[in-house]
C-alpha cells in the first residue's frame, strides 16, 4: 500500500546540499508509487520563486557560475509537481524575505504552517525536517 | 497520520530556525497532534526569561497545557539555573530523553 512522506525543508540551494538531497529522496519516494508532500519553510521558501535572470554580464566567474548552477533545484522542484508531489510555502516565511508577491514556479503553491502543513502531516506516514 | 511527534530546538535566538522549530510546535500543537518540544543544544538560551517572540510563544504552548522541555546537561554545561528559565518548563535527564523520542512516531530537529 502507498505510503505518503512530508518533507519539511529548511534550507535554499546555495548554502547547502540539503536541497538537492530533498529532492533526490522525493523523486525515489515517488518512483516507488508513494506520496510526496514538501513543505518548503525558513530558506526553503527562496526555492519556490521564478527566477528573473539579469540581462547583460553576470560579473561572476564561469566556473563559480557552474559551481551554483548545479545546485540548483527549480527544475526538480517543476518536475516533482508534474510527478504529483504536493508542495507549498510558508508565505509567512516569504514575506519576511520580501518575495511573497512573487510567482511561484511549476505547481508550487501557497502555504502556511497552521493550515496547509498540518493538513500534509494528517495524511501522512512519514515526517521529515531536512535542514541546518 | 502522523499523532505525535518530539520536536528537538537546538538553535539559539538569532537563528531563524528556533522561532521555526517554536512555530512549527504551536501550530501542530493547536490543531491537536501530540507534541512535545524539547530545547536542547544553544536551543536552551531560547528558554530564558525575558521578552520577544520566543518568550512569548513559549509562554503561549505553556498556557495551552503544551509540553515544553529543557535539557538539563545543556543547562548545566552553559551555566544557566534551572531559575533562569521561564516557568512550566520541565527539566529532563537524557533517559527522560530516549524514552520520549522512543514513544514519539517522528522525532524532527530544528
Amino acid at each position: 500500500m502507498a505510503k505518503t512522506l512530508t518533507i519539511m525543508l529548511t534550507s535554499g540551494a546555495a548554502e547547502n546540499e540539503d536541497a538537492r538531497i530533498a529532492v533526490k529522496l522525493a523523486k525515489a519516494v515517488l518512483a516507488k508509487g508513494n506520496k510526496v508532500n514538501i513543505y518548503l519553510f525558513g530558506n526553503g521558501v527562496n526555492l519556490s520563486k521564478v527566477e528573473t535572470p539579469i540581462t547583460g554580464d553576470l560579473h561572476i566567474a564561469q566556473n563559480l557560475v557552474e559551481h551554483i548552477e548545479k545546485n540548483k533545484v527549480i527544475k526538480d522542484l517543476i518536475e516533482l509537481g508534474e510527478l504529483g508531489a504536493n508542495i507549498s510555502t510558508c508565505h509567512t516565511n516569504e514575506h519576511a524575505r520580501g518575495i511573497e508577491a512573487y510567482p511561484y514556479v511549476g505547481n508550487i503553491q501557497w502555504g502556511d504552517i497552521g493550515g496547509t502543513f498540518t493538513k500534509f502531516l494528517m495524511t501522512s506516514d512519514v515526517f521529515l525536517t531536512i535542514g541546518h | 497520520m502522523l499523532n505525535s511527534f518530539v520536536i528537538f530546538d537546538t538553535k539559539p535566538l538569532g537563528v531563524e530556525l528556533s522561532a521555526l522549530g517554536i512555530r512549527m510546535a504551536w501550530a501542530c500543537h493547536e490543531k491537536g497532534f501530540d507534541i512535545k518540544l524539547v530545547f536542547s543544544e544553544e536551543g536552551v538560551w531560547c528558554t530564558t526569561k525575558k521578552s520577544g517572540y520566543h518568550a512569548m510563544m513559549i509562554q503561549k504552548l505553556l498556557d495551552a497545557d503544551a509540553a515544553v522541555y529543557c535539557r538539563k546537561k545543556c543547562l548545566e554545561v552553559r551555566g544557566i539555573s534551572e531559575d533562569d528559565i521561564m516557568e512550566g518548563i520541565k527539566i529532563l535527564d537524557e533517559d527522560d530523553i530516549t524514552d520520549m523520542c522512543l514513544d514519539a512516531e517522528t522525532v524532527n530537529y530544528f
